[in-house]
């Protein structure tokens, strides 16, 4: 087991590597002057020409590459070409936001779709199978923004049961954190939801076929201990890779949702850093986003490894 | 002779299906007497299987189940999943084909056989683990307390069969029901399963239903035979009547294409093995009259094509030793 996390530690830094020069590559080749488009038009030429230096963008773009890469590995990414604060003080200040939306919404998705995915495997073909597949196909089609509207029109606006708007920090007012994230959660949730409820299904259908889950009810096993230790927990195999890459979406930050919600998140962060050729945000933005995807990932397949014994076995011989 | 522990009369299981029924089981009658072995053949799809997992009510909401079948004096078709689950394990045991597919690949082995302990009664955790461990034990497992540990995977097959074994023992059932349990395995495991479960049926004076499609099994184990074809019993008797004197045309065919190996005869002088032309009819397009007359070679009577031959006793044979054909009725032996 340690073996096999030591492995997949070694291959996430190497894909790192590999997306942290596209990353600076794309930058490079993305058209406009950052410190043009910082300063406005009527900056005088010394100042304008003093921040490129500063910003070491008139060096070669190998050197500009490993300074870069260099002082990401100590955590400075740089400096915003906007607001002058450190990228990472800006990172940091974003994350509570993200990860209290992304975990509330991933919590939304599997309340929706395990037992709406598994109520609809088990009765195929009726009525509540219909009724799920019908529920999933509207959840994938509603557009986050609309639910996002919907939601506070009806909740915020006609019964007045929850604030339309804005964030609070968990440390400040643990109530009021949840109040303010209950709507975001549900708009970001319900389209993972959506696609995490045919998945269920999918994976339960299949694991019902299973010659185990027969074997298990010949030895006289109650139907719910049945489907608890026999159908879900081995439809949980797969449902925690495509959970995972939910969850990895999640806390990239849903731009859109965090719009509608003024949600101080991360995506929100990455969308202003494009408005503005924020470089050096966008940069440690998308670096932190392709980190996200393989501590995620990572973390799937240890689930993985533990969830299935076969795994390690294979990769231990 | 004593009561049988399992009688089986007139079993009909049928599937729904977009072409209609699919009619799979056509009148299964069979009895299995306790401490006996009785052998139920036929190729696939014959509903060897189908008729077992009727049995315990473990098909598909699609299936349709008619007939009757007592278990220790009590009814099971038609009984309730509670009623029905009680008999499961503890009745009535189940062995099925790939022990690889049967057992749950991310549970241990010790998971596995307490489920079935733990059903029908209450036991303690540390009574799970040494009723499992003696049950290993009793399977022929060495080693059993590190095996409990053990992953499906980490076990060879034929050792994934002694755990299946264990876990059908687990209920004390007075019947097992053997679905082709030895066809996955190679020829040497194969052996030491059945000489496993013939020891364990002497042991436990259980009635074994022994579910195959290889004759050459039936042989060595079988008290008595049921040939199946097409969801009916085409031939049944005690395995020395019924293999010596094979009436009904399919039972000849299937015989016919076993091989003889210690036949003295040089190669070139033995007889030719003899394959049956065509393929098992349509269950849901099954032809009228005998299922077998599209593809039976004698076909000696007019009424094959339009009315099923009733299972009669066979001519000049013991009693149990009945077939269903018109060929017989008239007295014919090749």
């Amino acid at each position: 087991m340690t073996r096999y996390a030591l492995r997949r530690l070694a291959q996430s830094v190497a894909v790192l590597l590999g997306v942290s020069v596209l990353v600076f590559a794309i930058m490079q080749l993305v058209p406009g002057d950052p410190i043009r488009a910082a300063l406005g038009q009527q900056a005088d030429p010394e100042t304008y020409q003093a921040l490129r230096e500063r910003a070491g963008l008139d060096d070669p773009v190998p050197v500009q590459f490993v300074t870069w890469i260099g002082n990401a590995l100590t955590g400075d990414f740089g400096v915003s070409f906007r607001t002058g604060e450190t990228v990472l003080s800006l990172i940091l200040e974003r994350v509570p936001a993200t990860l209290s939306l992304a975990v509330a919404a991933i919590v939304v998705a599997l309340l929706i779709a395990i037992p709406l995915g598994t109520l609809s495997a088990l009765n195929p073909r009726k009525p509540v199978d219909w009724f799920a597949s019908l529920s999933s196909q509207a959840g994938l089609s509603v557009p986050d923004f609309w639910l996002g509207i919907m939601l506070i029109l009806v909740f915020a606006g006609t019964l007045g049961w929850l604030p339309s708007a804005g964030y609070v920090a968990l440390t400040e007012d643990p109530v009021d954190w949840a109040r303010h994230l209950i709507l975001p959660a549900i708009t970001a949730g319900v389209s993972s939801g959506a696609i995490l409820t045919r998945f269920v299904r999918s994976s339960v259908l299949e694991s019902l076929g299973q010659d185990h889950v027969r074997t298990a009810r010949a030895k006289g096993m109650r139907a719910r201990d049945v489907l608890t230790w026999h159908v879900l927990r081995n439809a949980l195999v797969p449902l925690v890779t495509v959970g995972g890459v939910q969850l990895a979406y999640l806390l990239s930050g849903v731009v859109v949702v965090e719009y509608v919600f003024a949600w101080p998140g991360l995506g929100q962060l990455a969308f202003q850093a494009v408005e503005s050729r924020d470089y050096p945000v966008l940069q440690g933005a998308v670096l932190l986003f392709a980190v996200i995807f393989l501590l995620v990932n990572l973390l799937v397949d240890l689930a993985y490894a533990r969830l299935d014994p076969r795994i390690t076995y294979r990769s231990a011989r | 002779m004593t009561a049988p522990v399992l009688a089986v009369d007139d079993l009909h299981v049928a599937f729904r299906t977009r072409r209609g029924p699919a009619r799979v089981v056509n009148g299964l009658s069979f009895e299995l007497h306790p401490g006996r072995t009785l052998a139920v053949v036929g190729e696939s799809g014959s509903g060897k299987s189908v008729s077992s997992l009727a049995l315990l009510g473990l098909l598909p909401g699609t299936a349709q189940v008619r007939g009757s079948a007592v278990f220790d004096g009590a009814e099971l078709i038609g009984r309730s999943e509670e009623e029905l689950r009680r008999v499961r394990g503890a009745g009535i045991g189940m062995v099925f084909q790939d022990p690889m597919t049967s057992l749950n690949p991310v549970l241990t082995v010790e998971r596995q056989i307490g489920e079935a302990l733990r059903a029908h009664e209450k036991v303690s955790d540390d009574g799970v683990r040494s009723r499992a461990a003696e049950l290993l034990t009793e399977v022929g497992i060495p080693d059993a307390a590190a095996r409990l540990r053990a992953y499906p995977h980490q076990l060879s097959g034929g050792m994934r069969q002694r755990v299946m074994i264990a876990i059908a023992l687990a209920g004390n059932p007075k019947v097992l029901i053997a679905d082709e349990a030895t066809t996955a395995l190679d020829v040497t495991v194969q052996a030491q399963i059945l000489e496993l479960i013939e020891r364990l049926q002497d042991e436990h004076g259980m009635g074994v239903v022994w579910i195959t499609h290889d004759l050459g099994v039936v042989a060595g184990i079988a008290d008595h035979v049921v040939v199946m074809y097409a969801g009916r019993c085409v031939e049944e008797g005690a395995v020395d009547e019924l293999f010596g004197r094979p009436a009904h045309p399919y039972t000849r065919g299937l015989l016919g294409a076993l091989p003889v190996v210690d036949d003295p005869r040089p190669a070139r002088e033995r007889a030719e093995l003899v394959t049956m032309p065509g393929l098992p009819p349509d269950p849901a397009d099954l032809p009228p009259g005998c299922a077998f007359h599209p593809r039976c070679p004698v076909r000696a009577d007019a009424r094959c094509a339009t009315e099923p031959p009733p299972l009669a006793p066979v001519p000049g044979s013991a009693a149990e030793h009945r077939a269903a054909t018109f060929y017989v009725a008239r007295g014919g032996h090749a």
